[in-house]
């Protein structure tokens, strides 16, 4: 039997699907086919667990070696943001669960739609994540060669004072405290205007990048012990804010590629596409989908709601 | 396969023209680079493969001239760091990784299974480019300047200090995981999925379930390390930081992470290889492989006990002594499957009819060379003689008997056992013993030499070192050329058999696998008909008394006989 009747005679006896299905030429049958990829799909997924597995393995054994820099740093994280991009991403998920409902009997439109909200959500997630990526990196807590914890700090807590009364938690204060100190012993002096924190600041002995060679032996910098032990501080907070980038950027990474996947289903949908006459690759859209928003329930409170 | 049936296929074996297969059925260039063919991958992977095992190789033939004199020949210091960096880069990420699965893997493993085609062919194909643009990334980070890391990017030199050409050689490495992950991903559901009516587990064989085993640790251990040098990147181009000490980083977690993937990672070289020795071994014993289900559930087992040993390779760092111990008993336990399969070969071949084929001489030289590889290792999971050999030329020996001793002649035994099958032609036989002979000669002149001077104290990747040591490093570098000259000599037979090879029947070393069920070379879609399994893998039986031990006649030695034994079984 040549392999063209081959295919149309399993074509011919899956009369009983609802849509006919193509068969690729390696499978026997649509049932063989359709597991194919549904164990495909799984054998992906957990490729992905151990992908972010190493993030959240560098995640944890930092938060044990400098938890109170963890509890300190993570204040900086904007909580409202963050409930709010879980409220947006939780019903993204549930519009992709609908979307594989309605795939599963047929319904394009209804199945364009949802996708389209569910598009529409992940576009949400991304906007506001890039508010509070744009205020991180203006607050100069971006963690690159002009990461400046100290400025972050006096900016946070002229913004923040405690209520009168209230106890602040002794070890969520840990650079601070410092930073306290190196100011008091005129290592760092800064004037922060209300109204226009930028572009005032004045930092003395602070810069300690040394450009060239020359310009180490130029200047050298005694730093007192208070300034130290701050120094030591920032290093920490900075390895909190990499690994926040880091983790909360790859899991940007799979929202954009969960957009594009999405937008290119969409658009089948609305052409009647065959690649998307069977429910299945819908379902695997969807196991994806509901992934990405798996990572994010784990990232929001390791990250957001350290106490 | 455009115009002809499969029908017109059948019957023209008795025609003069050679039947139409899966190397003549469309000859275009385009055919062969948008192919969707396992089979033709397979060939492009090997093309590849072998262009990175021949660059490789001239980075190690730098190393050991280099090393002949005590203050060096012609390397500067760092252009000596950035050879041996290439030599260990190329060779570990774009040879010893794909070679048995990307090559061997791909042409066999769907024939092996009686399928078609792999379950995602597609997905096979874009695995290639990957690679090949992987291998084109290290090749110009090497080419363009050289990075002088090792190939272990070990943290804070990666990066922070590394003045080289670090970033793009750990992105080709990361693109490079990715190309495995796909084809990991492809092995694991064409094994759950694609095996033929009546092909259980446990009548796959033992190469399927090394490839499963293999396949299992790709998909688990490489996304991490990807993920973990993606982090080196990060850190060095954005500066950011993660494991950088200065900041109060743990560059230790960086070898967490990166042994996790890279200890697995020796048994992705290597297991691959031992699936190929089963093959191989029960072929030219024409035996059933002794203890089957023990060799089945010792690949698997190597591969769980691989993930929870990485630790020792990090024995002389603030590692606690505690978890060294632990790692240290680990590290012995993977011993034990390993010996599972030496003892059960061995027992494989006792009473065997065992042909001394040339890939049965590669065979030999793997079970020789990776028990000395695998004995070594256990004095390196040692705590305390570990401390001692930690970073000497004793490690270097180590994992060159266990990765060129065992995947290298792994690999080539393999190739010489399926070339057949693989292009329809024999090779010289005589040719292929002398090269498997060269081999083994002079990788033990070159390896041997380096246990004693790695016990003597030598440290590896040192480019100068004191004279008394000259003997052992001159005695090592005659050996690499001896090794070199075995290597170089099947690129000149094998592709000599295309055009002047005698022609292979079906079935020419008369084993047992589905494989040998389809002509030679195979049909583009591999069987004319799906074959139904009933029989267990490696089906030989003993002939009367004297005529030793055959393979069953439904594995025939070419289309005549299989008609034959068609007819026959009608009859019956």
């Amino acid at each position: 039997m040549s392999l063209k009747s081959l295919e149309n005679a399993a074509v011919a006896s899956s009369g009983h699907h609802m849509i006919e299905q193509k068969l690729s030429v390696q499978f026997e049958d649509l049932d063989q086919q359709n597991e194919s990829y549904i164990v495909g799909m799984w054998s992906f997924l957990v490729t992905e667990v151990m992908f972010f597995g190493a993030l959240f393995l560098a995640y944890t054994l930092y938060r044990v070696m400098y938890f109170n820099t963890y509890l300190e740093a993570h204040h900086f994280l904007d909580v409202k943001l963050g409930t709010l991009n879980t409220l947006v991403l939780l019903s993204s998920s549930l519009s992709a669960a609908l979307a594989v409902f309605y795939a599963q009997h047929g319904q394009r439109i209804k199945v364009a739609l949802l996708l389209a909200f569910t598009c529409l959500c992940a576009f949400g997630f991304m906007g506001i994540k890039y508010v509070e990526y744009t205020s991180k990196i203006n607050e100069g807590l971006l963690p690159d060669q002009n990461f400046n914890y100290a400025k972050a700090l006096t900016v946070f807590h002229e913004h923040h004072k405690p209520a009168a009364g209230t106890e602040e938690n002794p070890r969520a204060n840990v650079a601070w405290e410092q930073l306290e100190l190196a100011r008091k012993a005129n290592q760092v002096s800064f004037v922060v205007p209300k109204d226009n924190p930028e572009t005032t600041f004045v930092e003395s002995g602070f810069d300690n990048r040394v450009t060239s060679a020359a310009d180490a032996t130029a200047r050298v910098v005694v730093k007192s012990p208070a300034r130290e032990r701050f120094d030591i501080e920032a290093g920490k907070a900075k390895i909190f804010f990499s690994i926040y980038f880091c983790m909360t950027g790859l899991h940007g990474i799979h929202v954009i590629i969960g957009i594009i996947c999405m937008t290119t289903f969409i658009l089948m949908y609305l052409t009647k596409h065959p690649a998307v006459d069977d429910y299945l690759p819908t379902e695997m859209l969807g196991l994806y989908w509901h992934f990405v928003d798996i990572v994010w329930i784990f990232l929001f409170p390791l990250m957001y709601l350290i106490s | 396969m455009s115009t002809a049936t499969l029908k017109d296929v059948g019957k023209s074996h008795d025609n003069v023209k050679e039947p139409l297969n899966y190397l003549n059925a469309t000859n275009t260039i385009k055919s062969w680079l948008f192919t969707v063919d396992h089979k033709r991958i397979a060939i492009m992977y090997l093309v590849a493969v072998s262009v990175a095992f021949l660059l490789g190789g001239l980075a190690a033939g730098m190393i050991r001239v280099e090393l002949t004199v005590p203050k060096g020949q012609f390397l500067t210091n760092d252009a000596y760091n950035k050879v041996f960096t290439a030599h260990g880069v190329v060779m570990i990420f774009f040879f010893l990784i794909p070679a048995v699965p990307a090559v061997l893997g791909n042409f066999v493993l769907p024939l092996m299974l009686g399928a078609r085609d792999l379950a995602f062919p597609r997905l096979n194909l874009l695995s290639f480019y990957v690679y090949s643009a992987a291998l084109v990334m290290g090749l110009a980070a090497i080419i363009g300047g050289g990075v002088d890391t090792g190939w272990t990017f070990y943290t804070p030199y990666s990066s922070v200090y590394s003045n080289s050409n670090v970033a793009l050689t750990i992105m080709a490495a990361f693109v490079a995981g990715f190309s495995s992950i796909f084809t990991g991903l492809n092995f694991i559901v064409t094994i759950h999925k694609m095996r033929a009516p009546g092909m259980t587990w446990f009548k796959m064989p033992l190469f399927a379930w090394a490839m499963y085993a293999t396949s299992v640790i790709i998909m688990l251990g490489t996304p991490v390390v990807a993920i973990t040098l993606a982090l080196v990147v990060v850190e060095r181009t954005l500066g950011f930081g993660i494991f950088s000490p200065e900041i109060g980083g743990d560059p230790v977690l960086f070898q967490h992470l990166f042994w996790f993937y890279s200890h697995p990672a020796v048994y992705i070289m290597v297991l691959p290889a031992m699936g190929v020795i089963n093959e191989v071994i029960a072929a030219n014993s024409k035996k059933r492989i002794f203890g089957y289900e023990f060799v089945a559930f010792s690949t698997m087992a190597i591969a769980v006990f691989g993930f929870i040993v990485w630790g020792h390779h990090m024995f002389a760092t603030s590692q606690s002594m505690y978890l060294g111990l632990v790692f240290s008993v680990l590290s012995f336990l993977v011993a034990v499957p390993s010996a599972v399969k030496i003892f059960n070969w061995a027992t494989t071949m006792y009473k065997g009819s065992v042909e001394l084929t040339s890939h049965m001489l590669y065979a030999f030289g793997f079970l020789g060379l990776f028990t000395i590889g695998g004995l070594t290792g256990l004095y390196l999971s040692s705590l305390a003689t570990d401390i001692h050999l930690t970073a000497t030329y004793f490690v270097v020996a180590h994992f060159h008997y266990v990765m060129v001793g065992g995947t290298a002649m792994g690999f080539l035994a393999g190739l010489h056992f399926w070339w057949p099958k693989m292009t329809g032609r024999m090779y010289s036989e005589i040719w292929g013993k002398v090269s498997a002979v060269l081999v083994f000669l002079g990788f033990n002149l070159t390896f041997l030499p380096q246990f004693v001077v790695g016990y003597l104290g030598m440290p590896r990747r040192y480019h100068f070192y004191p004279p008394e040591f000259q003997l052992w490093h001159v005695m090592s570098t005659g050996g690499a050329f001896v090794l070199g000259v075995g290597f170089l000599l099947p690129a000149f037979y094998l592709v000599h058999s295309l055009k002047h090879g005698e022609k292979a029947g079906n079935n020419p070393w008369r084993a047992v696998g589905l494989e040998w069920l389809t002509m030679s070379p195979p049909d583009t879609h591999n069987f004319h008909e799906l074959p139904v399994v009933t029989w267990e893998a490696y089906e030989y039986f003993q002939e009367s008394h004297h005529g030793g031990d055959v393979a069953p006649s439904r594995f025939p030695f070419d289309d005549e006989e299989l008609h034959l034994a068609a007819d026959e079984e009608v009859h019956v």
